[in-house]
């Protein structure tokens, strides 16, 4: 036989449903507030990497003119002592390069040494100047470049550069520069965008925030 | 305590176990040139390194006497 419920039955059912709903949604995960854990210790990361990528102390630094090197046929450059107090400091070398001729390369070569001065370690890079004329004129170069060094036992340490050039034409002058860091940015970096890589998807999983902020502006 | 109370709790504790794990290393260059010793290269996290030649060359046998070489483009035994 069939019956018409009452208005009381269909709202008590309705409530029921809305209660049930209700907890359901009390004991589920929610992705958003995970996500902003994720984005908040993305934050965190990079604003650490931040801080461990800063100097500290006094840097080293001089100029050198590697053309007058090469022509009064002296001994390579040095720069240092670098005094390392402590297990593992790391130090920043830059190295910028002006007045490379134009059409020509030059390969700046750091060599490392010990107190002793013997042969730790060396690093390098290829320096150039080039310009043409396309479809206007260009000119492009690459004159500088910078490493991070970890040393890790305490001492002195001394930088020896060397130049190699096409046709000898070296650039006409170069800074080095080397400073001291607070730490290596590297961990906390990755940390950081990781962390901030997955924040970012779980809330648009959730929010679709960046979505819908890309459908509003098209 | 919910679930996802539970969840947002443990998350916090993971990420900030990592976060706290990665200080030490980045406090003593983890990664750059010379952090494994000075046979090894940097880590490939570090990117953007110049070219790293551990490697000592030595011309043993000639006038010039013995003394490191690196890697540039013209350089050989």
């Amino acid at each position: 036989m069939a019956y018409k419920l009452s208005e009381r039955t269909m709202q008590n059912r309705s409530r029921k449903r809305r209660l049930a709903m209700a907890m359901q949604a009390a004991d589920s995960v929610d992705l958003g507030d995970i996500a902003t854990i994720f984005i908040f210790f993305g934050i965190i990361g990079l604003l650490t990497s931040w801080l461990y990528s800063g100097e500290k102390g006094q840097p080293i630094s001089g100029t050198i003119q590697p053309r007058l090197i090469a022509l009064n046929g002296s001994k390579p450059p040095e720069f240092g002592p670098i005094h390392v107090s402590s297990n593992n400091e790391s130090y920043q070398v830059q190295i910028v390069a002006s007045g490379i001729p134009n059409q020509s390369w030059s390969f700046v070569q750091g060599e490392v040494l010990n107190a002793q001065k013997q042969y730790l370690f060396s690093f390098g890079d290829e320096l150039w100047h080039e310009s043409g004329y396309d479809d206007g004129p260009w000119d492009e170069q690459h004159n500088s470049f910078d490493i991070n060094v970890d040393f890790p036992q305490p001492g002195s340490y001394y930088l020896r550069l060397k130049f190699e050039s096409k046709g000898g034409s070296h650039p006409s002058k170069v800074t080095v520069r080397i400073i001291r860091k607070r730490g290596s940015y590297i961990p906390h970096l990755w940390f950081g965008l990781i962390t901030l890589i997955i924040g970012i998807v779980l809330n648009e999983v959730k929010n679709r925030s960046i979505i819908n902020f890309i459908e509003r502006l098209e | 305590m919910n679930k996802n109370s539970k969840a947002m709790l443990i998350t916090t504790c993971v990420l900030g176990l990592i976060y706290l794990l990665l200080l030490p290393p980045a406090s003593h260059g983890y990664g750059y040139m010379g952090y494994y010793g000075y046979h090894r290269g940097p880590s490939w996290w570090y990117w953007g390194s110049p070219t790293v030649y551990h490697e000592r060359s030595v011309r043993r046998s000639s006038t010039g006497g013995p003394h490191s070489l690196g890697g540039g483009p013209g350089v050989g035994k």
